[in-house]
């Protein structure tokens, strides 16, 4: 079946796929599709499936890849994330800084990671083959980091959602944005993949907490958040 | 029914009920809540703390 795709999904998606294929703030190019490749694993990964079910996330030994170019504790998190994301915890997530991956290197994995998640999702929702791993493209990552980033809410830096300075004035568009999306600003351009995907599937981000707009198209927005609610507690979403 | 046969069972009803373009857009809030939810978990972000912060002033 082909369906009826609203305009410019497809240039976006492909756009994505570009942009995780070069180098980032804290990882090449290869890294990161390397971690596109292992969160596709972490689905049939059976240490994963045992973790899962343990009582503890702590139990068992670590996810790895002997032919990923990623260090095993990195394979390991790209795993979690995809499988058991409400377990992780703060303890977790000081070791794996004290392992050598730091808050900036998590904050553009797990922009890399769930962006790439929110694309194959759309595509095995509709029963359309998953897009080919994108070829890494060479550079060296620019080691970007905002001056103004701070611990607030989350357990990473973000940045105030006041931010009117640029180079990041264009991620805050409205008087308020989401927390959920803010969680990637240490890495601006890892929230700005977020932010167009989250235009094109969901609500822009300024909309995104009134519940009174509503896109204007085949579903409303009391349809819109059932579904995402639903979502949300299949995967047991903490927040 | 495996859930490749639920998947396709649930599309078609969906698109029988409120047409094509729906499937699209549910299958769209799917997958970004795929996203966010892994996102506002592994970045340590907690409803409470939210909450609490929106609260300006503070209740008493």
């Amino acid at each position: 079946m082909t369906w009826p795709l609203p305009p410019g999904l497809v240039d976006l998606h492909r756009r994505i796929w570009e942009q995780i294929a070069g180098s980032g703030s804290w990882w090449t190019g290869e890294e990161r599709v390397a971690m596109v490749a292992a969160a596709r694993r972490a689905w049939d990964c059976a240490r994963c499936a045992e973790r899962s079910a343990a009582l503890s996330p702590a139990w068992g030994e670590r996810c790895g890849d002997p032919e990923s170019v990623l260090d095993d504790v990195v394979v390991d998190a790209v795993h979690r994330v995809v499988t058991d994301a409400p377990r992780v915890t703060r303890t977790w997530l000081d070791e794996l800084h004290q392992a050598g991956v730091t808050d900036a290197h998590y904050v553009e994995m797990l922009g890399v990671v769930t962006c790439a998640l929110n694309i194959d999702e759309f595509n095995r929702v509709l029963g359309v083959a998953l897009d080919p791993l994108p070829s890494p493209r060479p550079g060296s990552p620019d080691r970007y980091r905002p001056a103004n980033a701070a611990r607030n809410l989350h357990w990473v830096a973000t940045l105030d959602p006041r931010t009117r300075e640029e180079p990041e004035a264009d991620l805050f568009p409205g008087a308020r944005t989401g927390n959920v999306i803010r969680s990637l600003s240490l890495v601006p351009d890892a929230m700005r993949m977020a932010i167009a995907l989250t235009e094109m599937h969901y609500v822009p981000t300024q909309f995104v907490v009134d519940m009174a707009w509503s896109p204007g198209r085949t579903l409303n927005r009391s349809q819109i958040e059932f579904v995402a609610t639903r979502v949300s507690e299949r995967n047991g979403c903490v927040y | 029914m495996d859930r490749s046969g639920e998947l396709t069972a649930a599309r078609e009803e969906l698109s029988a009920v409120l047409g094509p373009a729906a499937v699209v857009e549910a299958a769209g809030v799917f997958a970004t809540f795929q996203r966010m939810d892994r996102l506002a978990d592994a970045a340590g972000l907690r409803a409470d703390e939210v909450a609490a912060a929106d609260l300006q002033p503070p209740v008493r």
